[in-house]
């Protein structure tokens, strides 16, 4: 049996998620759990409250959203293969243009317990810019290498995700749903890993990731958990 | 009023509980934080007129209230030993992170200290955190104004007496204060959303209400009543730009712009229920629903009206109240028409007879039944406090 995660990317700008896919989402959350495969599963803040942190040349550059195709929410699920995840994947019902990524995980941990405790919870998303699946894997290693010891005692859980060709992306076309191989890497930047830290602000949550190596090497989505 | 009357009384109202907060925290002392506040509020009133309000007036008056504390600490002469006391309190404070890191969400919580009756709970934390007047408090608890600034100064005294103010509340402490903290925050988005007088609109309070609902579902993210009250006030506050057209009047819902409302307040509000439900919610978290129902109707025809009439339902059996009946009955008229909501008005009228939402919603139901309204409209007029409120019922008596 492997992790795999399946993320919904959230629609570029548009905050208004229905009250149906909301309601979906939820029973899709109690489905999984109901067939003990659901390790965790969180939905995120508006990435319009997000921001992205890249440190080039010894400056820090902040970038606020909305971000375009990112990470709305996800379910952490165990499965014997990328297949029988999809299939899991596949049962909740994706309106017309949205698209959920399949992905396995490497290696890391979930803290499925993390929002039932006090204070504010920020999801980091680590980005990798490369030009192929090799060169961005070869990025994603270095970053793995370089951050060992990067977090402190505000960290909660954390994963790392294989390279994206090993996954699988659901989308909607014109209401028939579809399965294909990906996401590709062609000009956006690739989540290869997600982590979690518990503090008081976004300020704090951007303080702390302009001086890490994630933001040096590649770049940082941050955030909020959403307590849902 | 005058200009600088006015800026005064912004500053009660939007940034006392601030103020007073920080205050409080230096002195422990609730009535003498109050006092100094309303100290530097005087010497405000007296002498802008003549210099000219400072640039950073919240400040000024901290200032002002701050050096009055020093004086009245002086002439007590403990000076030394107060110092001592509040290093010790800081130190305190810089360890216990898990309790409230808010010194207004602080204050809330010994405003309701358990020891304090419920009504003062309340009153209190009103005059302290939202800046309302005693004649405000009195008319929010329907009691003589007296009454009302009698019960204040006992409960501060209780408050200083007992020590409670140097109680930092714990984790299960906390649990237990929670439903007063909870009716507070819940008037204070009413007072936000409709004001006991003038102003309709009293927009810094829904803000208030909407900051404080946020705040505790961070300190106690798995109580399901505390999201239940933030969905609420999300929806609220969501709807707020509709509430009133341009010259103030209010909208009722059915004639609102709904593409105006704040679809990320909305979104907010869903994902607060959904927890609170998961949670297993209760009152706030059916009033939400309630909310939920129309604020996902893209228009008013669409209202899910059976819903709607079996969260009242559920609401009822929770606790039953004659205002929650009065609004089950508006949904059963628009499912079964208007005699059918008349027939669950009538037994209604004698625990209502003093609320004229009772009689301006009869009148619409008379009207639409195609009966006279007259006699009903006037009853709400004569009892209705809000202008805004007010010159809606006349235009509805001219048409």
């Amino acid at each position: 049996m492997s992790d795999f995660l399946i993320l919904s990317t959230e629609k570029a700008a548009a905050p208004a998620a229905s009250r149906e896919a909301l309601e979906a989402a939820r029973r899709f959350s109690e489905d999984l759990g109901a067939r003990g495969v659901l390790l965790d599963a969180e939905r995120l803040r508006p990435s319009r409250e997000g921001k992205r942190v890249v440190h080039r040349e010894g400056t820090a550059r902040v970038t606020t959203g909305p971000f375009a195709d990112t990470l709305g929410a996800y379910w952490a699920v165990r499965a014997g293969s990328v297949d029988e995840a999809v299939a899991l994947a596949q049962r909740l019902p994706l309106a017309p243009g949205e698209r959920l990524e399949v992905r396995p995980v490497m290696k890391g941990q979930f803290e499925p317990g993390k929002m039932d405790k006090v204070g504010r919870v920020f999801a980091f998303g680590v980005l990798g810019n490369a030009p192929d699946e090799r060169a961005w894997v070869r990025l994603m290693d270095r970053i793995d290498d370089e951050t060992g010891d990067e977090f402190g005692p505000d960290f909660i859980a954390g994963l790392r995700l294989e390279a994206p060709a090993t996954g699988r992306c659901l989308v909607n076309q014109r209401g028939a749903p579809v399965v294909l191989d990906g996401p590709f890497l062609e000009s956006k930047e690739v989540i290869g890993g997600l982590f979690f830290m518990r503090l008081p602000s976004m300020d704090a949550a951007v303080a702390w990731a302009s001086k890490t190596r994630f933001a040096a090497l590649g770049a940082a989505e941050i955030r909020e958990v959403w307590r849902s | 009023m005058t200009e600088v009357a006015a800026i005064v009384d912004r500053l009660l109202r939007e940034e006392g509980s601030r103020v007073i907060a920080g205050l409080y925290r230096s002195c422990r002392s609730l009535a003498l934080a109050e006092d100094a506040f309303q100290e530097a509020l005087a010497v405000a009133l007296a002498r802008w007129p003549q210099t000219g309000v400072p640039e950073n007036p919240a400040g000024w008056v901290t200032t002002v209230a701050k050096n009055h504390l020093l004086q009245a600490r002086r002439h007590e002469g403990v000076a030394a030993e107060k110092a001592a006391l509040l290093k010790e309190d800081e130190a305190v404070e810089a360890a216990n992170v898990e309790a409230v890191t808010d010194d207004q969400l602080r204050l809330i919580f010994t405003c309701c200290h358990p020891a304090l009756a419920q009504e003062a709970q309340v009153a209190l934390s009103l005059k302290i955190l939202a800046g309302f007047s005693v004649g405000e408090l009195a008319r929010a608890f329907v009691v003589p104004e007296a009454t009302m600034a009698q019960r204040l100064v006992r409960a501060k005294r209780q408050v200083d007496d007992e020590g409670l103010a140097l109680a930092v509340p714990g984790r299960r402490e906390l649990s237990e204060r929670l439903p007063a903290v909870l009716a507070v925050v819940y008037l204070v988005l009413n007072e936000g959303h409709t004001g006991s007088q003038g102003e309709l609109l009293r927009a810094e309070l829904l803000r208030e209400s909407l900051r404080l609902a946020r705040l505790l579902t961070e300190l106690l993210p798995t109580e399901a009543e505390v999201f239940g009250l933030a969905a609420l006030v999300a929806f609220t506050a969501a709807r707020a730009a509709t509430r009133t057209d341009e010259s103030g009047r209010p909208m009722l819902l059915a004639e609102q712009d709904r593409t105006r409302w704040d679809g990320a307040l909305i979104l907010e509000g869903l994902v607060a229920l959904q927890r609170a439900q998961r949670l297993g919610g209760s009152s706030y978290t059916l009033q939400a629903e309630l909310a939920s129902w129309h604020c996902t109707a893209a228009r008013w025809e669409d209202t899910p009206w059976r819903r709607v009439l079996g969260t009242y339902d559920r609401l009822l059996a929770l606790s039953p109240s004659p205002v929650v009946a009065l609004n089950r009955a508006v949904a059963l008229a628009m499912l079964d028409g208007p005699d059918a909501g008349l027939v669950a008005l009538a037994p209604l009228e004698g625990a209502l007879s003093r609320y004229h939402l009772f009689y301006a919603t009869r009148a619409d139901l008379l009207r639409r039944a195609g009966r006279s309204d007259r006699a009903d409209l006037e009853r709400a007029l004569e009892l209705a406090t809000n202008d805004a409120e007010r010159a809606l019922l006349r235009e509805r008596m001219k048409s």
